[in-house]
């Protein structure tokens, strides 16, 4: 075989090889995702958006055969869930090592709406360290590739030249972007989902904004806080005295300078901790106590 | 500085390329454009059924001659059709076997993309049994106005199918060298074709 050949070889190798643990999933109306075997094999790993419905959901396995499954949990915030099968089935993905993933590397994005195995072929585009999704989860890496995203591709896997998990492919994050969860984290929320159902984040129940402070505030000489635009009913931040038009400076002593920072501040650690909000009210500084709550779960949509 | 198999890589590819330019043929439709067309053995034309839609076609060779063409078959439904042209120029092309197809493997699609002569594209294969009947392979490549009835190669440069359609923005779609054989057989065509092949 000359390279050409070789590459072409092992390109459709590693995603057969890739393919041994990539399952198709039915969990919504109409078009069906696709999902990553986990842990002992006995675990699915999918895209939660894609998964409609609480019960009924089905998996298709590599070998053609279908089982009913079981939602364990879901995060919103990464855009994971974990779905646990009757038994064990299939060889998992070996994951890549993050480290050595680098801007330029050949991936592809493998998944299996239907019967059969379908990929596309990009390159690695943008690697960063960890970030913050719109929904407030946090990713240990920014990853992002140019495999086209088949209809039926969220859920699958991201796999390097040697059919190893770079993360889950999800279309659900960012529109218009091939988003991969990075397997390090899928890794860490799948283990919080298997054993508790959700991952827990702290609440305060206000909506804010970023705004200009006039002058630089405390130690850290913050320019900016964080305008609080509304106050939820009944929430931690309604209890604790919060009013509109204040603004907040620092929770637990940590600025406040972005949504990012009150979004990090308000982790699953926190929960049920008193917490001291220092805020600016008609220009003066003051300290508020309040019991940081946890994020209530979204809306389940009706069952079909 | 590239690896020495980065260049051969290159090299084959560039090959690959040249080879399916061999293959490459433009239909010219009066009044409708230019598409592409596949030598399938000598003197015998396969492409789409939407390339070929008059019987006043003309075949244009990459070095420029014109030849006269005229329909043998066609079926807007598998939109593929077959043009006899008025001689049997043409080295035959190497059908490959689409059933062989993996996905994730390398092809090129050749054609005259805008009326670009033998313009190159290259991609993955996503599905290589695509489409309510299977017949169909859907490709990780870009196909353009101009592409369609031009041949799909693989790294061997064998014919794996027929540039079609795009389906989306990102999806091109080509109908199977698997297809086209059951094509032609059932057109009664595939006897004289490959008896032509060997006479060449």
């Amino acid at each position: 075989m000359n390279a050409l050949e070789q590459l072409s070889d092992s390109l459709a190798s590693a995603v057969q090889l890739a393919g041994e643990g990539i399952v198709r999933v039915e969990g919504r109306r109409r078009l069906p995702s696709s999902g990553l075997l986990w842990a002992g094999g006995d675990l699915v790993v999918t895209a939660h958006h894609t998964i409609e419905r609480r019960s009924d959901v089905t998996v298709g396995l590599p070998g053609g055969e279908t089982v009913g499954a079981k939602v364990l949990g879901r995060d919103p915030a990464t855009d994971l869930a974990v779905l646990r099968l009757p038994k064990a089935f299939g060889k998992p993905l070996a994951a890549a090592e993050a480290e050595k993933v680098r801007v330029g590397h050949m991936a592809l994005a493998v998944g299996r709406p239907g019967a059969e195995l379908q990929a596309t072929l990009g390159i690695i585009s943008a690697i960063e360290g960890g970030w913050r999704t719109p929904f407030g989860g946090q990713l240990d890496q920014f990853i992002q590739s140019d495999v086209v995203m088949y209809p039926g591709f969220s859920g699958g896997a991201l796999i390097d030249a040697w059919g190893r998990l770079v993360g889950m492919n999800t279309s659900g994050v960012l529109r218009g972007v091939s988003l991969a969860v990075p397997a390090r984290t899928i890794a860490r929320i799948a283990q919080t989902l298997v054993e508790h159902g959700r991952v827990r984040r702290g609440y305060l129940g206000v909506g804010v904004q970023p705004a200009r402070l006039a002058k630089p505030h405390g130690a850290s000489g913050q320019t900016t806080g964080l305008l609080v635009a509304s106050v939820e009913e009944s929430s931690p931040a309604e209890k604790g005295g919060l009013l509109l038009g204040d603004v907040l400076l620092t929770l637990g002593g940590k600025p406040l300078a972005s949504m990012d920072d009150l979004l990090a501040a308000l982790g699953g650690d926190v929960v049920g901790q008193a917490a001291s909000l220092e805020v600016m009210r008609g220009g003066k500084t003051s300290t508020i106590q309040a019991t940081i709550g946890e994020r209530p779960a979204p809306v389940e949509e009706e069952e079909e | 500085m590239s690896a020495p198999w980065l260049e051969e890589l290159a090299e084959n590819a560039a090959d690959v390329a040249g080879q399916a330019r061999q293959t490459l043929v433009a239909v010219v439709q009066r009044d409708r454009g230019v598409g592409s067309g596949i030598v399938w053995s000598p003197g015998w034309v396969v492409t789409n059924a939407h390339v070929a839609r008059t019987n006043r076609l003309s075949v244009r060779r990459g070095d420029g001659q014109a030849l006269s063409a005229k329909v043998r078959a066609h079926d807007a439904r598998l939109d593929l059709a077959v043009l006899e042209l008025e001689d049997e120029i043409g080295s035959p092309a190497v059908i490959g076997d689409s059933s062989a197809l993996r996905t994730g493997e390398w092809v090129f699609a050749v054609g005259n993309p805008w009326g670009v002569t033998g313009g190159i594209t290259g991609g993955a294969v996503i599905d290589p049994a695509a489409g309510r009947d299977g017949g169909w392979l859907a490709l990780g490549l870009h196909l353009r106005p101009g592409h369609s009835g031009g041949a799909v190669v693989n790294a061997r440069g064998e014919v794996v199918g027929v540039n079609t359609m795009m389906n989306g923005p990102d999806v091109g779609l080509a109908i199977a060298s698997a297809t086209v054989k059951r094509f032609l057989a059932e057109a009664g065509l595939a006897k004289t074709m490959t008896r032509l092949d060997r006479a060449a």
